[in-house]
């Protein structure tokens, strides 16, 4: 086991290689050459399934579809209407009836001509999916956050591994351009030492609930299937609210509230910075409405709200200089000379991401956001969350993957999957 | 009280109610209370709760309570729940004694908390289940037996996996009990590695042999090189950047030798990826005698690998005649990271052709080296153009107030190219340094020729400051035509507000400055946040129109203030067939705004869009009025 687990430090080693050198490498002829100015043929395209077709999902799956060389095949979603809207929309795009439409997301993985998926289902189906296909021996790219609880994360992490598959989190602000620059100052010294590292969550206001809802009528298994919706959760008897995204979002069952929400981008984009991606920090505690965690070199990474520039940003720190960043594009930084000439674009599109995520699946590289690192960065925001559940200092050892002594904290760190499915 | 204050006062209100809701729920009843739950309780939702708080405390006393419900078919899962959580013996106890007695969907549940427990004991019951003719049971059991791992269940998987069902779920499995068993495996790895198992097993096969061989992988990896299977070389690719181990660079790097182009370019993948400078050597040679194409891998690999002792071979690369090398070339020196490599640059830009010499200037720049300002001041005054303006290059991008001066000098170049680099450094040193960078702009303003002065005159409105604009307002009457043209233009086009009196001067004169002046004060009165003194601007400016694009200016500026006083002015110019459409398409832009102001301005909006929908030149205009009628109601 030592073996296994500390070669996953080298294993980070290529990742944030990859990400840009993987299309600077002179391709020699290959069927499935990169980024073609034209279309490639249909056989020799990547067959796409898209597990989910809510708002993301259907946003993502433009952003495959935007590539020259991936195919939507089948789409997938347990609610009837998303689902034939999400089939009418890929057949118009491409003028063919050839996509299928499916409730069960399985006869997408038993399809041996389906080479990748893009999982955006709710939070709560994010590892147990992305396990089901690694095991069918797909290639995945997996929409934010990677999991509910942290074991299934690792458990996504070591079956990626295990089975040599390609897995990029949707954490796609490692791939856009003022993230990165902003990374880079970190990177390369000119903010000195790092000393804290500030990740804005989706807002205080999002009340992690637990609540079990009165049961209601349970829809036909066509207009929406509430069995498939839970997954591996915990049943209970079906209520309209659940599946809606505003309530599903704030339950400790579905998801990981505003951490998670907003943390597995900002937070992750904190670890990139704290160089950090095969760690993560050694305790974590409150401070007014902040949730902070302490690295070992110091750092802190400060879960909070209030910093400038749209969305998910983020400010990083050192003795030497800052930079803040954020969605809008916007970048300020301590000396501004730092900055240079240089303006961004707002927004945070997913096309370099997903691009990526395709030059790997055919170099077989570690993509940018790979399952390793996006398990370390969705660890920090869980043991945050406990932290939060629990209202006490918890100490974290990312070594063993574990609260050292804290048995009820040790608790939270798993949930039991619901039959069939297993982690 | 301040929205601010109320804001603050809900958000304390919403943590506090968050604080409690979380203790509630990982808090509760104690252990014994939640026991007598389980055992008397026939209410769903009770023993759902009860369930989930002994996955938060329960003990060893919980177990015979929870082991009765692991047979229930919505409360099974909520057992496990609570059972998989317990160090507890006899939690496992529980599980195995219930695989017999359970219906099917259970079993596979069952099964996958043995394996989350990793129970040893369990590695028999597994077995059996491996047979199970429910396939969701026998995976699950097949998973399990992975995960506990040991000599047991790696021969019970092996014996199972012989008869050839469920190939993949037994490979997974084998291959987590190997790599997380005690001891060594690599036959068993070896042997997953071949054809007769699916691409993800031997993939990952491929993975555990090198990662827990790794002295043995050079040749495992060489072997792969050499295959047919591209993907399989691909993978070969990844690990050689990731298996640990001092030594293995050289060894894999001395594989190079014997590749095919093919081979070594992703052999070079690999090699960048593993970032280790054990490697350079063989990669420096290959970058010298290699085919092309392995060449400009070979020097893309140094990006991560090479030292400052590359470069001058990279910079004879950037000023050679191969466009793709030097490409590939520059982008290596701009990515490489060890120490030295930005005074090598600056050295070996000294000696360089002026193209070259250029390139090495951009290269620091990108580089964000502290030394690339200070080496571009220096070539600031080279004798070629082509360096002069890749110098100015650097200046607009690192450039401060401090070196206005120098650039303000190259303004009266001779070389027009110098001349316009010079220019746009400038403007970006203005407008990043704003008020620092007025001193040398007015100085040498004073005593510019016309040329150098238009240009100094434009910088005055990136400054923007109040001194810039003072500085500013003589130049609008200059002698010079040119100086008088840019100064205007400027006005006309400046940031702030202040700007607006001495606009709205201009624009009552009938001189030739009048058009651009009311321009830029229609511009600036759009801007104005506050809205009466954005109507009072837009009436005066109203009242100086003499053409339909001055007409047109203000009517689209109308169109982005939904006010009582815009949707009277646009209306009178509704009939109007110079303006007409237009006015009819600011109104519309501001109708859906000003109709929700009160229940008046909602029916004179009414009014203006029934107007337009019936006289309006455009059928599109007419359409939108008339859909937006519709949405009013």
């Amino acid at each position: 086991m030592a073996t296994h687990k500390t070669s996953r430090r080298a294993f980070l080693r290529g990742a944030a290689a990859s990400a840009a050198g993987a299309a600077l490498f002179p391709n020699i002829v290959r069927a499935e050459t990169l980024g073609n100015a034209q279309r490639a043929g249909a056989n020799s395209r990547l067959a796409l399934g898209v597990i989910g077709m809510g708002g993301r999902g259907v946003q993502v799956m433009h952003a495959f579809m935007a590539q020259p060389d991936v195919q939507v095949r089948a789409v997938c979603d347990v609610f009837g209407d998303r689902r034939a809207n999400a089939q009418a929309a890929v057949h118009q795009s491409y003028n063919d009836t050839d996509c299928s439409a499916h409730i069960d997301f399985r006869e997408i993985l038993d399809r041996e001509d389906i080479d990748i998926v893009l999982i955006a289902t709710g939070d709560n189906w994010h590892s147990g999916v992305s396990l089901c296909a690694a095991r069918a021996g797909k290639d995945i790219y997996c929409e934010k956050p990677m999991s509910v609880t942290l074991t299934e994360s690792r458990a996504v992490a070591d079956t990626m591994r295990r089975l040599g598959r390609v897995y990029q989190c949707g954490t796609q602000r490692r791939s856009i351009s003022h993230f990165r620059f902003a990374v880079r100052l970190a990177h390369t010294g000119r903010l000195g030492n790092l000393t804290e590292l500030h990740a804005e969550e989706a807002g205080a206001f999002q009340v992690l609930n637990y609540d079990v809802l009165p049961q209601e009528p349970q829809p036909e298994r066509d207009v929406f299937d509430w069995d498939m919706w839970l997954g591996p959760a915990q049943w209970r008897p079906y209520n309209v609210e659940y599946p809606k995204r505003g309530y599903w979002s704030g339950h400790v069952d579905f998801s990981g509230g505003s951490i998670t929400e907003w943390g597995s981008h900002t937070g992750d984009i904190c670890q990139w910075a704290n160089q950090a991606d095969d760690t993560g920090p050694t305790k974590f505690w409150q401070e007014g409405d902040r949730y902070i965690g302490q690295y070992e070199n110091g750092a802190k990474l400060i879960l909070r709200t209030g910093l400038r520039f749209g969305t998910c940003p983020v400010k990083i720190v050192g003795d030497e200089g800052w930079v803040e960043t954020g969605d809008s594009g916007e970048i300020d930084a301590y000396p501004k000379s730092l900055l240079g000439d240089r303006l961004f674009e707002g927004g945070y599109p997913p096309d370099n991401h997903v691009r990526a995520f395709l030059d790997c699946v055919y170099t077989r590289q570690e993509p940018n956001a790979n399952a390793e690192i996006a398990h370390r960065s969705i660890s920090a925001c869980h043991v945050a969350n406990i932290c939060k559940r629990l209202g006490r200092e918890i100490a974290w050892d990312p070594a063993t993957e574990t609260c050292p002594g804290d048995e009820e904290a040790n608790r939270l760190l798993h949930r039991a999957y619901r039959e069939p499915w297993y982690l | 009280m301040s929205c601010t204050r109320l804001s603050a006062i809900a958000f304390f209100c919403c943590a506090a109610l968050f604080s409690a809701a979380a203790q509630a729920a990982d808090s509760g009843p104690p252990e014994p209370e939640l026991i007598a739950t389980l055992e008397t309780s026939t209410d769903w939702q009770a023993r759902y709760e009860a369930c989930y708080q002994l996955r938060r405390m329960g003990t060893a006393a919980s177990v015979p309570a929870l082991a009765k419900l692991l047979n229930d078919e919505h409360l099974s899962h909520m057992a496990r729940y609570a059972l998989e959580a317990m160090d507890a013996p006899e939690a496992g106890a529980a599980l195995r004694d219930a695989l017999g007695t359970v219906d099917a969907p259970r079993k596979a549940g069952i099964a996958s908390s043995l394996g989350v427990r990793r129970d040893n004991e369990a590695v028999g019951a597994l077995t059996a289940l491996t047979q199970d003719a429910d396939a969701a049971v026998a995976e699950s059991a097949i998973a399990a037996l992975g995960r506990i791992g040991g000599p047991e269940a790696i021969g019970a998987l092996l014996s199972g996996a012989a008869a050839g069902a469920h190939r993949m779920a037994y490979g997974d499995a084998l291959l987590d009990a190997g790599t997380n068993s005690p001891g060594k495996h690599w036959d068993l790895f070896k042997d997953l590695m071949s054809n007769t198992w699916p691409e993800p097993v031997r993939l990952g096969a491929f993975r555990a042999l090198a990662v827990s061989a790794p002295d043995h992988s050079p040749k495992l990896i060489g072997e792969v090189l050499s295959g047919d299977d591209v993907r399989m070389r691909d993978f070969a690719a990844q690990l050689v950047a990731e298996v640990p181990g001092k030594g293995l660079t050289r060894k894999y790097a001395a594989l190079l030798a014997n590749q095919p182009s093919e081979g070594a370019i992703t052999l070079l993948r690999g090699l960048a990826d593993r970032g280790d400078a054990q490697a350079r050597k063989a990669v420096l040679e290959l970058a010298k005698t290699g085919a092309p194409e392995v060449q400009l891998a070979a020097l893309q690999t140094l990006s991560s690998i090479g030292t400052a002792a590359d470069v001058p071979m990279l910079t004879a690369r950037i000023g050679g005649e191969a466009a793709d090398q030097a490409e590939y070339a520059r982008k290596s020196l701009a990515a490489l990271r060890t120490d030295g490599v930005d005074e090598a640059i600056v050295k070996a830009s000294k000696k360089s052709a002026p193209a070259t010499r250029a390139a090495l200037l951009e290269v620091l720049a990108e580089r964000g080296s502290s030394l690339a300002l200070p080496t571009a001041l220096e070539a600031l005054s080279a004798k070629d153009s082509v360096v002069r303006v890749a110098a100015f290059g650097t200046v607009s991008q690192l450039g401060t107030a401090s070196e206005a001066e120098a650039t303000i000098a190259a303004l009266a170049s001779e070389d027009e190219a110098t001349r316009e680099a010079a220019s746009k450094a400038l403007g970006r040193i203005c407008a990043r340094e704003q008020a620092a960078a007025l001193p040398p702009v007015q100085t040498a303003l004073a005593s510019a020729e016309p040329a150098t002065a238009a240009v100094l005159v434009r910088n005055l409105g990136r400054i923007g400051s109040a001194e810039a604009l003072a500085a500013l307002l003589p130049q609008v009457d200059s002698a010079q035509p040119d100086v008088a043209a840019a100064a205007l233009q400027t006005l006309s086009e400046w940031p702030g507000q202040e700007a607006r009196p001495h606009l709205l001067a201009l624009a009552k004169t009938d001189g030739p400055a009048r058009e651009s002046a009311l321009k830029g004060f229609v511009r600036l009165a759009r801007a104005e946040t506050d809205a009466p003194a954005k109507i009072a601007a837009l009436q005066e400016a109203a009242a100086l129109t003499k053409s339909k694009q001055d007409r047109w200016q203000v009517i689209a500026a109308w169109g982005t203030l939904p006010d009582p006083a815009a949707l009277t002015a646009l209306t009178a110019d509704l009939s109007d067939a110079e303006v007409g459409n237009e006015a009819a398409s600011a109104l519309i832009n501001i109708a859906t705004e000003l109709a929700k102001r009160d229940e008046e301005s909602k029916q004179a909006v009414k009014a203006a869009l029934e107007t337009i929908a019936t006289q309006a030149e455009s059928q599109a205009v007419r359409d939108r009025a008339a859909k937006l009628q519709a949405d009013l109601g």
